[in-house]
């Protein structure tokens, strides 16, 4: 009662029924979003480097921490005849539209130690930093995020299912186990937690309204200012903000335009989903198998061509009460390459991946498929979690607009060249990104 | 070794035993380095380097770079990167590595090619002597400090501090990572990203809707709901009422007798008077009116009052004489028989003050216009001090708000005429008038007041002709109030524009410069043209926290080629995020503003009193929880649910709560840095002293106590909180070598190898088929001579600790029923047992602990890694803390004190980089 007085104190307008019994409806006031505060439109132009109506080629990477069971990691023959071990069962109804490659490695994630040091530069094929410095190289996946930006709505998204870590281990920044996407060489990019915050990036303003244009030039200006009072090397830092203001400031001025008459439509342009619960989901079902949606979305959409999804982090603290294996932690687990509980975990990540195909082979774009359109790349920073990573476990899924050729299984252990980078070169090539060199690597992977 | 001086040889051992662990900043290493500056026949760097092409150079050739080439980099090691000695110079630590394998025989591996003793000794001694001169040449050098983002952690608390209300704005930000010493607050570690960025404007955004409006500027509520911040304003003035009255709005009036029997008996002097009333919580200036009435007097003086005194008080008076102490119940017996007398009241419930009506005029409910007429009847002679001036019913109408079930036009009544008169000073009175004209800003409460009226009057039916022209009569009134109203609310927005510099000068940490100040209000002004005061004002408040100037911790280093001084605000800033993370608060920038680097008494005063502030307690969760490894417990969830029910996140939460207030209690009251191994105290709360098993009555209003004594339940110190043991397990089962591990590496800071790449597996419960221990399972795992080298220096401590349980609880028996055994033996045939024991161990190697503290304090407070150039000041460090009973404040205002912390690389210096 007495609540609804008080409010009354800020009630401009009083029905007679409110009058008479002391109530009020509440009028709200919310500052940003009640006025166009800029009128302006914007001016600028998104780039059109793709220029026909081909669906364009995206790119995925889905990484799980700690390897895989080394004796069920495995397969063989080709197309409808392709065999996998039993980690690879839930893919194996998309034989025919992937790719088992065997023996790559990252030449510079070896030698140096375990864990965040063999994690950190798997998709940059660049020596890591140590000794409480961080320094990684730029990632395929943001190559990629720069090669298309301005023509999709949002450069990349980069998900992940686990908090990353706060700690030094052997010498290196844990952040190594938690980040694989690197849009500078010392800047990863932050790991989307919240289902709800990337639905809002593809989907929403992103947290970004035109009227925060005004405020956006001011500490624009602020920055180009400060770039000059501080020292070089604080230059660098500089530039990471004033990089992020000048990306946000390209997507409120792309908002609300049309790319689409220039280029490709895509199947879809609102999301079928509803947006996800402002909280991080409690069970990891839930919350592996709502970023696995928002990526295919993402790519359905056209909001994004590219994404990584870490399903947890190198050096893992999951666990999994939702298979019964709550007494253990998924690193700790993967020690065990031979215990059942650890192949069960192995194949529940791979359903995950499974899913993903289903999903975007279910998704017409024309003749084909979103899944042949895809280059989506399952890989691990070790093959087993006894920390071999002589080796690393891949899988390329997706058929690259008709660019790769899928049903095969490819072993380069014995071969000269068995570069991830050289992989990575191969996938930007067909993406249309031709560097001549990337990473450590300087050629291109045969047979890609 | 050729060292000159019969010390030398001396020395050269102490060299040698010291340099082989110079990463890790043994004190004999820092030392050595101090005792060099003193020696002019140590050698000097300049005659090292140049023996480095022809002497030393030519045997790494040789012995080393077959693998450490920089093609093969073999264990991340590349010496053929290195022509000159100035390029050594470059990257030192590679050498500090190279020089441990050297001693420890372990490099060149046995099957390759091995240099002779003395070449051995020539090349080790080499390097010993040029990183000591480097070391040396370079002491002091500020190092290479990144410009650094708020931490997530860092931006929590500066809201917090700057805007007067804990927000969290950053509840959903991705987590920070660490760098350097292992701490969020490092450059490296602390990015900015187009996905991150929007997150800081929806922060700054949140923020700024939280900005109320004031008379004199603006203050931040907790809420962005403006009828919340009505109710907090209203709020606020109930409070400031009810530190004189109840609810009702009524006087207590016995602990004021009571207090003048206190005067009666010793003396009514003026401090005596206040200070008892400031004893008793009382009004002063009522106590001393009471007091003057009850003796017809006035304080201090033996003439009689000015005023005289209506008959019922002298009656009262007369009254008071005859009672003594512990009778004022009597006095206010009587007085409460007058004021029943005076008062009369329709309700049956009695006197109500929430019933003012329409007309509502008067603090007292009246139900009916009769009733005004008693008090129309009262006395009103000026000069006489009336029964009612001195003993009103109620002194103000704490409510506020009347709420009225029928109808209610007028938004709010201000009745507190009594209590200004009787209660308030100056002072009071203004705070007063201050909340009051806040709370009219926020309500708009005057102008809708005359709004509502015309509405009501529509509303009135048609045959009630009377009521309607009585409330139109009241109408011009109302008018004017809001009118008048709205200039004050014009009045206020050039001081609302001014809080803006003020705002960005504090959330900045400096001065705000002209310019600044002038593009601030050009953005004001610009949107002000197209949305409203209040809107404009907000903008420009999310554009002050969104700016770099905010986000980053700004420094501006002068042009020079060698170490500057940061400036005053610089350093202030630095020390404030040090000690509080978060801004420097009102004195600190008074401090800054007299020249905080000019004096070294008043940075260390004000660092005296920034550790004793509540705000230190960052430092217990930022630095110490960081450092051990426990931060963030409260949302643990590496153990099995279904295997440890107690383990609920409420007891999480309060393992967390009992290592940061362990560790700021220390801080606060400055105790021995020693204690966070071996006190004997911890801190509880009831689940947590069940968890413990130790007897436990709350007491206070805190649910936490300090227990004292705990060491015989197996507790005190870090090495017993639950938190650390806890961490330091596995899901299902203790960890010997996990909490061996946390021992010798986090607390004592002692090098470990990577562990060989196929290590054989350990179970993972207890409960196991074997039915073997813990320790049994680990020993078996040590019988492997390819494990037993690193696991000696390991498992032992770890073993010591075997008593504690996977969730930290005590047990005699492991989950398998087999009995615990503590027992620990080391490599060098010394043993221990338990907790104790291991404490005994660590008093003997209190060295090793001091050095690692001193190492990653350091490192939190720089926001860097400790390089060779800061081995003086370790020693400094620990020199201080010797010298001051290990009290953490010594090595604290050393840091403070050091060009470290002071200084920082000139702009070119920076640029060579």
């Amino acid at each position: 009662m007495k609540r609804n007085s008080e409010r009354m104190l800020a009630n401009r307008r009083l029905s007679r029924r409110s009058v008479l019994r002391g109530l009020g409806a509440t009028i709200a006031l919310p500052w940003l979003e009640s006025i166009p505060v800029w009128g302006a439109e914007p001016t600028s132009k998104p780039s059109t480097s793709q220029s026909s109506n081909e669906p364009p080629v995206r790119f995925a990477c889905v990484f799980a921490g700690n390897g895989f069971a080394s004796k069920h990691w495995w397969a063989e023959g080709e197309g409808e005849e392709m065999k996998f071990g039993d980690v690879l069962t839930p893919i194996a109804p998309f034989r025919e539209k992937l790719v088992f490659i065997r023996g790559l490695f990252n030449a510079n994630a070896r030698g140096c130690g375990i864990h965040s040091c063999q994690t950190g530069n798997l998709l940059t094929g660049v020596k890591l930093e140590s000794g409480g410095r961080i320094r990684a190289g730029v990632s395929i996946d943001q190559r990629l995020a720069q090669h298309y930006s301005g023509q999709t709505k949002v450069p990349s998204l980069v998900l992940g299912c686990e908090k990353p870590y706060a700690g030094i281990h052997k010498g290196y920044s844990m952040l190594y186990s938690s980040h694989i996407s690197w849009s500078a060489p010392t800047t990863p990019a932050p790991l989307e937690l919240y289902p709800a915050a990337a639905f809002d990036q593809l989907f929403g303003d992103g947290g970004v309204r035109r009227s925060d244009k005004s405020v956006l030039d001011a500490v624009l200006s602020d920055a180009k200012s400060l770039r000059r009072e501080v020292s070089t090397t604080d230059r660098r830092k500089v530039d990471e903000y004033l990089d992020s203001i000048r990306e946000v400031e390209r997507r409120i001025a792309d908002a609300g335009k049309d790319r689409r008459l220039e280029g490709f439509r895509p199947t879809r342009e609102k999301p079928d989903i509803e947006r996800p619960a402002d909280e991080i989901p409690q069970d990891i079902q839930t919350h592996m198998r709502l970023m696995a949606d928002l990526l295919v979305l993402a790519f359905q959409t056209d909001s994004t061509r590219v994404a990584t999804l870490k399903l947890n982090n190198d050096h893992s603290a999951m666990r999994f009460p939702n298979l019964g294996i709550d007494h253990i932690i998924h690193h700790l687990l993967s020690h065990e390459d031979e215990n059942p509980d650890w192949l069960k975990v192995n194949q529940y990540f791979v359903e995950h991946v499974a899913h993903i195909l289903k999903r975007m082979d279910s998704i017409q774009e024309g003749e084909r498929t979103l899944l042949d359109n895809t280059m989506l790349l399952f890989c691990s920073s070790m093959l087993t979690g006894y920390h071999d990573n002589s080796q690393l476990p891949v899988l390329l899924c997706g058929r690259a607009g008709g660019r790769l050729q899928t049903g095969r299984v490819l072993d380069y252990l014995e071969s000269n060249n068995r570069k991830m980078s050289s992989l990575y070169l191969s996938l930007m090539d067909k993406a249309g990104l031709h560097l001549d060199r990337f990473g450590d690597s300087t050629e291109r992977l045969a047979e890609i | 070794m050729s060292v000159p001086d019969s010390n030398g040889l001396w020395r050269c051992e102490q060299l040698n035993a010291s340099v082989v662990e110079f990463g890790r900043w043994t004190f004999g290493a820092c030392c050595l380095v101090l005792t060099a500056l003193t020696l002019a026949d140590e050698p000097e760097i300049e005659s090292l380097a140049d023996r480095y092409p022809s002497e030393v150079r030519p045997l790494v050739e040789r012995y080393c770079v077959g693998c450490h080439s920089t093609d093969e980099t073999k264990g991340e090691v590349d010496l053929e990167r290195f022509p000159t000695a100035e390029s050594v110079r470059g990257d030192t630590r590679v050498w500090q590595k190279a020089l441990r394998r050297l001693e420890a025989g372990e490099m060149p591996p046995k099957k390759n090619p091995q240099p002779s003793d003395d070449e051995r000794r020539r090349l080790t001694t080499w390097i010993e002597q040029f990183l000591v001169a480097d070391a040396r040449a370079r002491a002091g050098d500020p190092g290479l400090v990144l410009v650094r983002r708020l931490t997530n952690a860092e931006y929590d608390y500066t809201i917090r501090d700057l805007a007067g209300a804990d927000l969290h704005p950053t509840r959903q930000f991705p987590d920070d990572s660490v760098a350097g010493e292992g701490f969020a607050n490092t450059g490296e570690a602390l990015i900015m990203a187009p996905t991150l960025l929007p997150k800081y404007l929806e922060a700054a955004r949140m923020v700024a809707a939280r900005a109320v409006l004031t008379p004199t500027g603006f203050r931040f509520s907790s809420d962005d709901d403006p009828h919340e911040w009505i109710s907090q304003s209203m709020e606020r003035i109930r409070e400031f009422y009810g530190r004189y009255t109840d609810a009702q709005g009524r006087v207590n009036f016995v602990p004021y007798i009571e207090a003048t029997f206190v005067l009666r008996e010793n003396s009514a002097e003026v401090n005596f008077l206040e200070a008892i009333a400031r004893e008793q919580g009382l009004s002063a200036r009522y106590l001393r009116i009471l007091w003057e009435a009850l003796n017809g007097l006035q304080v201090d003086s033996d003439s009689p009052t000015s005023s005289r005194y209506a008959a019922e008080i002298v009656e009262l008076a007369q009254l008071w004489r005859t009672l003594q102490a512990g009778e004022a119940a009597k006095l206010v017996e009587e007085v409460h028989a007058r004021q029943a007398k005076r008062w009369k009241f329709n309700t049956e419930k009695g006197f109500q003050a929430y019933s003012i009506g329409l007309y509502g005029k008067y603090v007292v409910a009246v139900e009916s216009e009769a009733d005004f007429e008693e008090k129309a009847t009262t006395d009103n002679d000026r000069d006489v001090v009336s029964f009612d001036d001195l003993f009103p019913f109620a002194v103000c109408f704490p409510d506020v708000m009347p709420v009225n079930n029928d109808v209610t036009v007028q938004l709010f009544h201000r009745e507190d005429e009594p209590l200004q008169r009787l209660f308030l000073d100056e002072r009071g009175n203004k705070e007063l008038d201050g909340l009051w004209g806040e709370f009219l800003m926020v309500s708009r409460a005057l102008i809708d007041e005359a709004y509502n009226m015309r509405e009501f009057i529509e509303f009135q039916p048609a045959d009630r002709h009377e009521n309607s022209d009585k409330l139109a009569a009241m109408l011009p009134e109302l008018d004017a109030r809001a009118e008048e109203y709205k200039k004050t609310i014009v009045a206020a927005e050039p001081k609302q524009v001014d809080g803006l510099i003020e705002f960005a000068a504090r959330a900045w940490r400096r001065p705000v410069e002209a310019g600044e100040e002038e593009e601030l209000r050009r953005l004001y002004a610009t949107q002000r043209d197209v949305a409203t005061h209040e809107e404009a004002l907000r903008t420009v408040l999310a554009r002050v926290l969104v700016s770099p100037r905010f986000l980053y911790r700004v420094e501006r280093p002068a042009v020079s080629e060698g170490a500057v001084e940061v400036n005053d605000w610089e350093l202030a800033t630095r020390l404030s995020y040090f000690l509080w993370s978060s801004l420097p608060d009102a004195e600190l920038r008074a401090a800054a503003a007299v020249g905080l680097q000019e004096s070294d008494q008043l940075r260390a005063q004000q660092a005296r009193r920034m550790l004793q502030d509540p705000r230190a307690q960052a430092l217990a969760v930022e630095f110490a929880a960081q450092w051990l490894q426990i931060r963030g417990f409260g949302t643990y969830e590496g153990k099995s649910e279904s295997r440890f029910p107690t383990f609920t996140p409420g007891l999480r939460r309060a393992l967390d709560e009992e290592a940061t207030r362990f560790i700021h209690e220390l801080i606060e009251n400055d105790r021995s840095v020693l204690d966070i191994l071996y006190a004997d105290h911890t801190f509880l709360n009831a689940e947590l002293a069940e968890h413990y098993g130790i007897p436990f009555t709350p007491g206070g209003d805190s649910e936490w106590r300090r227990v004292d004594g705990v060491g015989r339940y197996g507790r005190g110190g870090v090495l017993a909180m639950g938190s650390v043991l806890a961490k330091q397990s596995g899901a299902l089962r203790s960890s010997p070598v996990l909490r061996g591990t946390w021992v010798v590496d986090t607390l004592l800071g002692r090098e470990l190898p990577n562990p060989p790449a196929e290590v054989p597996q350990l179970a993972e419960d207890e409960v196991n088929a074997e039915g073997l221990t813990m320790r049994e399972i680990v020993e078996r795992h040590r019988e492997d001579p390819n494990c037993s080298g690193c696991h000696n220096k390991i498992d032992p401590y770890g073993f010591a600790l075997e008593a504690y349980d996977p969730i930290g609880r005590l047990r005699e028996k492991d989950l398998n029923g087999n009995r615990i055994d503590t027992r620990a033996e080391l490599q060098d045939g010394r043993s221990f047992e338990g907790l104790g024991g291991l404490q005994g161990y660590l008093r003997k190697h209190e060295a090793e602990y001091l050095r690692q503290f001193c190492r990653k304090l350091l490192g939190y407070a720089l926001g860097r890694t400790v390089e060779l150039s800061d081995a003086p000041l370790l020693e400094e460090m620990n020199a201080a803390l010797k010298r001051n009973e290990y009290r953490f404040s010594a090595a604290v205002l050393t840091i403070v004190e050091s060009s470290q912390f002071r200084q920082h690389r000139g702009r070119r210096v920076a640029s060579s980089e």
